[in-house]
């Protein structure tokens, strides 16, 4: 067999799953329409999870944060890191369906905030809470195995490439966009983009649209060699955990009074977030660029409030009530032939049409406030991610970014201080221990 | 894997092309059956084919699911062989060359910042992209042009308690005042006199007069110091209230609901007009039906609640049954068609919301005939008449209480009720006495007399405690004794005519005339006529009478007229 052999096999057969369980997942058809003395039996209606599911739930995540925590951060251990992310995909992705979720709770917690008459689930909060609190004192640990999305991904890697900083950092813009839109849609009650397009569910559930399915393979695909491209370039509450890992208390450092600069964690990293010591700081030219940057920093503010100001109008159709009322609109002026299903049971109610008019109205006046708000906002992270190249940080030991690092511990495999690899070390003498690529080469080449 | 991927692809394929919805060879046998619909055989095989469909379907669907399972589980044994692979293949690492990275760092930061502001220009050029090619086809300008009548602060609408009973008694809010009967509740609304001379000419007695921009037969009602009336053409519908004071129009509301586009234009004869029905108020909000079905509710400051089309109904000379409110729901009869069409029924709306509170199907034809609420010792019952049927409903659920056949003919004149019975008028037939203390049918064992004696077609009957009077459009007056059916006593109006229905105030009966006479006559056992006014403009619709006042629709005009005291 051929080195491609499986990895055709795994897209072919990822793609088929993807048509065929869609298929299977949606199709329904209707009961006979002529008589027949049959006697349909009654609907019957599954019960809602009980509540002690979300009990559940909470403790499996607080659980499971805190074994990420230790196994990160005390035991340093790649496998146990592992074998959390196969239990929580277990748990979290096939066994709940990948509901509920951190990510798409963002919408949630939105919704809460600008809708007075949406309560927000105690299970929904917890989830949204409890990763952001765990983030703040140990990083991403939530990221690292806990996240089914997360875990997924990082379990199909094989042979991770790095990804260059200038194609990197543009990428990165990404996820600032899909939470910008994320928040706008739910904050008007539109939509919940995230969940709606959550790319793996369709895979945890084995159904789900066609798209939905074909888009979760398509990453996972990508993921093989270019780890966790969701995490990376789309996940919007991988935004917020990484501001909030910034000033974590006790993320992974690398102790730069251990460290022999030996690079092995630089390469053994596959999110680039080890920081180089970068010695060769240009005082003066930093200054030009900060200056630069800061002055152009409005026209990115205002470039986004502009761009949300444009599209507010768009956005305001995936709002029903508006799509409601274009659809009555071009009905009553003959613009469009025949109703739909929605405007013959609007007309069934007997609701004022001029209310319904003045509510896609109030939802129109959401969005033209919202969405050039949410986007000038973007344009501000957009324009300070660009100073912040302009002026990179003094550094001359190895760090850890703390923003970017997921806690896979990959990393302290191969640190030659790694209790493991010690043991390891200490067999060769003082002049093997001085060279680099015999150490390399000791603590093992990349597997990941 | 492959294998398992090629026949699930052929399924999903199959999945649709033979699926009992669209399948072709259901669809042709169905055709078929629709130009043989008692073709058992046929039927038989359609049954048989549709069991094949659905089988095979399911057997496919059966097959993808396990298909999806065998790729779930070669997916995870793949990935494990990738990642078996990877490690026998393990390259060494090469720290010598990673550590140019670090001299490259300016460099990809350079880059990087060039990218981001690429990035930043694509993100720039993709919005611009869908605004120009997504923006809503309906502006803001539009929306709030399109919703004007709710962006008035709906804080100044004045609150309205539940009205009590009394209140029902001393306004007038429906078709015919309390009940639909044609009785001003003069105790109630504390004996005030009202006017016996008036002069549209003159404008003697004539407290105000104001145009009524749309024209319609329905007549006034009057709540709170407010008449309501409607109006439409044929292309416009309208409902307007005045100020019962000076007869100013305090407000002029378009009905325009959304309606089904290709929505049948109603079959409307003149003399029915494009509102015929009355409106009905309930203290806190007016109704308003139109001939092709559109319905609204507003409430007294003229905001629209509700407003929907209950479909044309089929009705050759335009619907004119009037509207009739019960405590917050609003009663809507709605005969048409013939009895056979399955068309008819009987619905009761939310007064606020405009749901379908109830809905009562009935074998009925189309009638003319408007609904009226009585009450027996048993309680309120709604009593409703049209071809064959007289019936009566509990007014809370639309549960029919009781029904009479044989009632028949193109029906106009609305029912009454007096002493324990409904009076129904056959028209230009006979007049009908029904105990309302039945249930089921009552055919047989409540009716308890009928009368031929002059029984109109449109002008509905008058009761009161001892007589029924009944009034022809050619104008024949008859009173007809309610104890035994016999005719008291009869007037002819030579050469007037008569279109508005009598109405009793206290031991007087006013009747208008279709060119403004009015004739006020004595109801007792002899035909006493003690007065003769005349207003100056044709009426066709029946007066209301509120606290000493009278208000009359003419053709062109809403007239009050008052008699100030001595």
């Amino acid at each position: 067999m051929s080195r491609k052999t499986p990895v055709i096999s795994f897209f072919a057969g990822g793609l088929v799953l993807a048509a065929g369980r869609a298929a299977w997942a949606i199709e329904r058809f209707p009961p006979p329409d002529f008589e027949t003395g049959h006697q349909l039996p009654p609907t019957e209606r599954t019960a809602g999870n009980p509540g002690w599911y979300d009990a559940l739930d909470i403790t499996v995540l607080f659980a499971a944060l805190s074994v990420g925590a230790w196994l990160v951060l005390k035991a340093r251990s790649r496998k146990g890191v592992v074998g959390l992310a196969i239990a929580c995909l277990v748990y979290f992705g096939f066994w709940r369906n990948g509901c509920v979720c951190a990510i798409g709770s963002i919408q949630n917690v939105t919704l809460a905030l600008f809708d007075s008459g949406y309560a927000l689930p105690v299970v929904v909060g917890a989830f949204f809470l409890l990763p952001i609190a765990f983030t703040l004192l140990f990083g991403r640990v939530f990221c690292a195995g806990v996240c089914p999305l997360g875990a997924i991904q990082d379990l199909v890697s094989f042979r991770a490439l790095r990804v260059p900083e200038w194609l990197e950092q543009p990428l990165r813009v990404l996820p600032y966009v899909y939470l910008a839109l994320a928040v706008v849609l739910a904050a008007t009650g539109s939509a919940f983009v995230i969940c709606e397009y959550d790319p793996f569910v369709g895979i945890f559930r084995l159904s789900g649209g066609v798209a939905m399915i074909v888009f979760g393979v398509v990453l996972l695909a990508a993921g093989m060699f270019v780890v966790r491209p969701y995490c990376r370039y789309l996940c919007p509450y991988g935004v917020v955990l990484g501001w909030l890992s910034r000033a974590s208390l006790l993320h992974a450092r690398i102790d730069p009074t251990k460290c022999i600069k030996c690079r092995l964690c630089e390469d053994s990293c596959p999110v680039n977030a080890i920081n180089l010591p970068d010695e060769r700081v240009d005082v003066q030219a930093n200054r030009r660029r900060l200056v630069l940057g800061l002055a152009v920093l409005p026209v990115f503010v205002l470039a986004g409030a502009l761009l949300g100001y444009g599209l507010a109008s768009p956005l305001s159709r995936m709002n029903t009530t508006v799509q409601l009322a274009e659809r009555m609109h071009a009905e009553q002026a003959g613009a469009v032939e025949g109703v739909i299903k929605e405007t013959e049971a609007f007309r069934a109610t007997g609701a004022s049409v001029t209310r319904l008019y003045a509510d896609a109205l109030a939802v129109r006046r959401r969005f033209a406030w919202l969405t050039p708000t949410a986007f000038a906002l973007l344009g501000l992270m957009v324009g300070l991610k660009r100073v912040r190249l302009s002026v990179p940080a003094w550094r001359d030991e190895y760090e850890i970014e703390a923003s970017r690092c997921v806690a896979c511990a990959r990393c302290f495999e191969y640190c030659p201080h790694d209790a493991r690899n010690v043991a390891l070390l200490q067999q060769l003498t003082a002049e093997q221990r001085d060279d680099p690529e015999v150490v390399a080469l000791t603590v093992g080449g990349i597997d990941r | 894997m492959l294998a398992v991927g090629v026949v699930m692809i052929r399924q999903h394929a199959l999945l649709h092309a033979t699926g009992p919805v669209d399948s072709l060879e259901l669809k042709a046998l169905r055709e078929r059956l629709v130009d043989e619909p008692l073709d058992e055989p046929l039927k038989e095989q359609i049954r048989l084919t549709d069991r094949r469909l659905r089988e095979t379907f399911l057997q496919r669907q059966r097959t993808l699911s396990t298909g999806a399972y065998l790729l779930l589980f070669g997916g995870i044994v793949g990935v494990l062989a990738l990642k078996r692979h990877a490690h026998l293949h393990k390259r060494a690492v090469t720290p010598g060359t990673v550590a140019l990275n670090a001299i490259d760092q300016p460099l990809q930061r350079d880059r990087a910042r060039w990218a981001v502001v690429v990035m930043s220009g694509a993100v720039l050029i993709t919005g611009v992209v869908v605004i120009a090619s997504m923006s809503s086809p309906l502006s803001s300008a539009q929306l709030s042009a399109l919703s004007v009548a709710h962006q008035r602060p709906i804080a100044t609408t004045r609150t309205q308690a539940t009205p009590d009973a009394r209140q029902w008694l001393v306004n007038w809010p429906n078709f015919r005042g309390p009940g639909g009967l044609g009785v001003v509740p003069l105790e109630a609304q504390g004996n005030p006199a009202y006017p016996t001379a008036w002069d549209g000419g003159s404008q003697t007695n004539v407290r105000w007069r104001a145009e009524v921009p749309l024209g319609g037969f329905n007549s006034p009602v009057v709540w709170g110091g407010r008449v309501f009336l409607s109006g439409a053409t044929e292309h416009e519908r309208e409902v307007y209230c005045y100020n019962a004071a000076d007869g100013v129009l305090l407000w002029r509301r378009k009905v325009d609901p959304l309606r089904r586009p290709g929505l049948e234009e109603p079959d409307v004869m003149e003399e029915t007009s494009y509102a015929a029905s009355t409106v009905a108020v309930d203290g806190r909000r007016v109704y308003a039906i139109f001939p092709n079905g559109d319905l609204a509710a507003f409430d007294f400051e003229g905001h629209e609640l509700w407003a929907k089309n209950l479909g044309t109904p089929d009705n050759h000379y335009g619907h004119a049954a009037s509207l009739i409110a019960f405590g917050d729901t609003l009663i809507v009869p709605f005969d048409q068609g013939y009895d056979d069409d399955d068309l008819s029924y009987l619905a009761a709306f939310d007064g606020a919301k405009g749901e379908q509170v109830w809905k009562t199907p009935r074998a009925t034809s189309m009638s003319w005939a408007s609904p009226i609420i009585v009450d027996t010792p048993a309680g309120k019952q709604l009593v409703v008449m049209a071809d064959p049927l007289l019936a009566a409903y509990a007014p809370d659920t639309g549960e029919q209480l009781w029904r009479c056949r044989g009632i028949e003919g193109e029906l106009g004149p609305s029912p009454t009720f007096s002493g324990g019975y409904v009076f129904a008028v056959l028209p230009d037939a006979e007049l009908l006495a029904v105990r309302a203390d039945g249930s089921d049918d009552v055919t047989d064992t409540h009716t308890a007399w009928a009368s031929d004696a002059g029984a109109p077609d449109i002008v509905s009957p008058l009761a009161d405690d001892e007589r029924v009077y009944q009034l022809t459009t050619d104008g024949l007056l008859t009173a007809v004794r309610i104890a035994d059916g016999e005719l008291v006593w009869e007037h002819e109006f030579d050469d007037h005519d008569f279109m508005a229905s009598p109405t009793l105030v206290g031991e007087a009966i006013y009747l208008f005339t279709t060119k403004g006479r009015a004739f006020i006559i004595i109801a007792g056992d002899e035909f006493v006529l003690t007065a003769e006014c005349d207003l100056g403009e044709p009426v066709h619709a029946s007066p209301a009478f509120v606290g000493g006042r009278i208000y009359v629709r003419g053709d062109r005009h809403l007239f009050c007229i008052e008699q100030p005291e001595p």
